[in-house]
């Protein structure tokens, strides 16, 4: 169905405030109730021939003083309206549908990403040793175990967040990226079950040992981009060896009647000279050998590829610069690092590749980890104004409800508000490939967000509710 | 922070001493009765003379008009900056007149840290290691002491028993406190006497005997260490006790958080303790926030890192009340935003931290 767009949304061209027109008959009624104003003749005909409006209580509609589409993008006075798990529109002249639950809120954000957590493992598993490239941290989930966690990392703003396994292993496998709401079963929402490798970096030993750490890392993704080639080959060669066994067959089936005629008078004549008959041979071409299938150099193949992240714990500048040396060669190679508490020298070449850095602005005592003396809470901001993407993270810990509270040290220290935004938003998104879906207010975005009384990354505002999925998660009035 | 008005800080640095007097203008002065917008603060001697919005400039002073939030220095519990191996004597179990003053070290490097995070005085307490450990003080980072005996700390956790050392259990450690204060000497003489306890425990059922404990001789002071202490209000409440609530960490159970707000609701004095020397300093506003974000109130959250901590404290700090010493923070913005930074603490009228050539 063809529907003309309302003149109320084509104000901008930004297509985040455009209205997202699906023609899908089940959100027909929906559509029917936002442009009222504009179809209002033509209502009693619509009605007549469509369906009935689907149950209104699927629907939340959002007025708020400020939507924050994404960071450094607002509407004032906006409304936002959700339907299916999704966001359906964002504008500034909707409409709210018959029946739709409305909200009011000062501010409307996207919920918070957290790129860095271990939230929801089981404690044993989060600080597994003996981790592999194919450890899934999806296989450690717990959510019953980690419930109170959950629930207080939701009601703090987080809706979603990446989460690996290994404490400090050197692979700690494939990280998920997991919602903080439970599905109905009391299971957790799974997004990606493959969303990123994590590793880790020198977290033990001197300086030599710390750039073996890092070669090794570079070893395996090689390795990995081998297997990758390899594969390719076989894939190129067995084609080719194919299309030649079947060209000869051709020729053969071609040539059948002519040589079974000369073989046959060859045969003739053998036996008519008494001699031993010799059977000319076709010798085919050798079959090419595939390769034989390595899951962790599949999995690492992955990583060179760029299909999946790699997201590196490294502090020390020592391997961090081993590990960036050790990884130009691979161009699409998707770097994250975690940490970096002595990148910020590096700074250029994060830049220049677009390695973004996600940081654990925690305020550390004196008696800190080895790699972690230089720690500095101004490290988020040093690196922003430095242009260098970056994330923050709650530093591989369960403490994922202080994400907030984190972003607001690092604006304390240097970051622009806006930046760390960004860091939780679009930025984390981007990072672990949901920047599709999540991270922003925008229509056809998964319905992940936030009602404030003031600005997202103020400690003193206070969230009063959280939509996960579409569905009122948290409501600081209670009920849902 | 912006200076608007001259003449500047040269004279500021010095206004504890005899130059006169200083009016510090601020958009916000955080006074005991509560915020002041363009509030103003009189200083002379290194005391809070007058503080109020409009307040005269005496004829000897200067008037600095600051950007930010003025506000009475943040008081951190528990700490053992300074202390290194005085902390806990392991010789003995009863130190009733060990004072932790003595062990007291102002050049430690650690105490910058606490002038960067606001913090203007601190409680020194034993580790809990012993059944009384000895007394606390409250000292302050840039080097003073304000109060050489502020509690007697007593140990009601089971880290106060070793083997083969009397007390090994519960009862046996309460029996001996008990013989202790029939015929009080030393420290448990002076308790009740500007002397007050200092409560260690961990587990509910600790907790429990310690408030008893408090209760049935009429003492003063705090309970310490318990994760969960609202589980105690009433009691607590019944016993007139404050609550020192532990370090809240990243991971803590959400509930710990939670029972700050439970104390709060039933008006009982709250301080928060950095427990080790290893946390930062810092972590005093993040565990205020997150008992915040847990249903603590502002009012509730702000009174507990300073001028509810300051009578737990036992001892004239973390107020701007008159007559206190000049100890103040000038904050970015709101000082319970973390997006606010300390841009300058003044220690007795004397600038400690933060640029002075603005």
């Amino acid at each position: 169905m063809e529907l003309p767009r309302p003149s109320c949304l084509t104000e901008t061209d930004d297509p985040s405030t455009q209205m997202h027109i699906d023609t899908q008959p089940s959100r027909r009624g929906t559509l029917t109730a936002l442009l009222a104003p504009a179809l209002l003749a033509w209502a009693p005909t619509i009605s007549a021939q469509e369906p009935a409006d689907p149950p209104a209580e699927t629907q939340i509609f959002i007025k708020a003083e400020r939507v924050i589409v994404q960071p450094g993008k607002e509407l004032k006075d906006a409304q936002v309206l959700v339907q299916g798990g999704k966001v359906l529109a964002v504008g500034t002249d909707l409409v709210a549908p018959e029946g739709a639950r409305v909200l009011e809120a000062k501010v409307v954000c996207a919920g918070f990403i957290d790129p860095w957590s271990t939230l929801g493992l089981d404690s044993a598993s989060a600080s597994l040793a003996d981790t592999n490239i194919l450890t899934r941290a999806v296989d450690a989930l717990d959510p019953f175990g980690s419930a109170v966690h959950l629930q207080a990392a939701l009601r703090a703003g987080i809706t979603g967040y990446g989460v690996a396994l290994g404490g400090k292993a050197s692979v700690k496998g494939l990280g998920a990226f997991v919602c903080t709401t439970n599905r109905a079963d009391g299971g957790l929402d799974v997004l990606l079950k493959d969303s990123f490798i994590g590793a880790t970096v020198g977290s033990s030993g001197d300086a030599f040992d710390r750039i073996g750490y890092a070669e090794r890392l570079v070893k395996d993704i090689k390795a990995g981009e081998e297997y990758r080639v390899d594969q390719v080959e076989y894939t190129h060669e067995i084609t080719k060896w194919r299309t030649e066994i079947a060209e000869s067959e051709a020729k053969l089936e071609k040539d059948f009647k002519k040589a079974k005629k000369s073989r046959d008078k060859e045969i003739k004549e053998a036996k008519e000279d008494d001699k031993k008959f010799k059977e000319e041979s076709y010798k085919e071409d050798r079959q090419p050998r595939k390769p034989r299938f390595d899951a962790e150099k599949e999995a690492w193949a992955r990583v060179a590829e760029g299909t999946l992240p790699l997201v590196v714990e490294a502090h020390r500048y020592v391997e961090l610069s081993a590990l960036l040396d050790g990884t130009k060669g691979f161009d699409r190679l998707r770097l994250v690092i975690a940490g970096g508490t002595e990148v910020l020298p590096l700074a250029a070449t994060l830049v220049e590749r677009s390695i973004p850095v996600i940081v654990w602005p925690t305020p550390l005592g004196s008696q800190r980890p080895a790699g972690m003396q230089a720690h500095d809470l101004s490290l988020a901001g040093a690196l922003a104004e430095k242009d260098v993407r970056v994330l923050l993270g709650s530093g591989g810990t369960s403490g994922t409800r202080d994400l907030p509270l984190l972003a607001a040290i690092a604006v304390g220290h240097g970051l622009e508000p806006e930046k760390a935004l960004a860091a939780l938003t679009t930025e984390a998104a981007r990072a672990l490939d949901m920047g599709n879906i999540l991270g922003k207010v925008r229509a056809g975005y998964r319905a992940d967000l936030l009602l404030l009384d003031g600005d997202p990354i103020s400690t003193t505002t206070s969230i009063r509710q959280v939509i996960s999925a579409g569905k009122i998660a948290f409501n600081v009035e209670g009920g849902q | 922070m912006n200076i608007l008005i001259a003449p500047i800080l040269s004279a500021l640095c010095a206004v504890s001493g005899d130059t006169g007097s200083l009016v510090l203008q601020a958009e916000v002065v955080h006074g005991p009765d509560g915020p002041i917008e363009d509030g103003r603060i009189l200083i002379r001697d290194g005391k809070i003379e007058a503080i109020g919005a409009g307040l005269e400039l005496p004829e000897d002073g200067h008037l600095i008009e600051v950007e930010g939030h003025l506000s009475a220095g943040l008081v951190a519990m528990g700490d053992q900056t300074g202390l290194k191996g005085e902390a806990l004597d392991s010789t003995r179990q009863i130190m009733d007149g060990a004072d932790l003053a003595f062990g007291y070290d102002k050049t430690d490097d650690g105490w910058g840290a606490f002038l960067e995070a606001g913090v203007t005085a601190v409680l020194l307490t034993p580790k809990p290691g012993a059944l009384v450990g000895g007394r606390t003080a409250v000292v302050k980072p840039a080097g003073a002491m304000v109060q050489r005996r502020a509690h007697l700390h007593v140990c009601f956790s089971n880290a106060a028993f070793k083997s083969g050392v009397a007390p090994t259990s519960y009862p046996g450690a309460i029996s001996m406190l008990e013989q202790r204060m029939e015929t009080p000497t030393g420290g448990f003489a002076l308790l009740g006497k500007g002397l007050g306890v200092l409560l260690a425990a961990k587990t509910r059922a600790e907790g429990l005997r310690a408030v008893a404990f408090a209760k049935r001789h009429g003492l003063t002071g705090a309970l310490t260490g318990v994760s969960r202490a609202g589980d105690l209000a009433d009691e607590l409440h019944d016993a007139g006790l404050g609550v020192i609530l532990p370090p809240i960490g990243a991971a803590a159970d959400p509930r710990v958080a939670a029972s700050a707000a439970i104390l709060g609701k039933k008006d009982i004095p709250l301080a928060f303790s950095l427990g080790a020397t290893n946390r930062s300093p810092h972590a005093l506003r993040i565990s205020a926030l997150r008992c915040m974000k847990a249903g603590l109130a502002r009012d509730a959250a702000w009174k507990a890192l300073t001028s509810g901590a300051g009578e737990i404290a036992n001892a004239p700090v973390g107020s701007l009340a008159v007559g206190r010493a000049a100890d103040m923070v000038l904050w970015s913005g709101d000082p319970l935003d973390l997006t606010s930074q300390v841009e300058r603490v003044w220690i007795e009228g004397k600038q400690v931290h933060g640029d002075d050539d603005q």
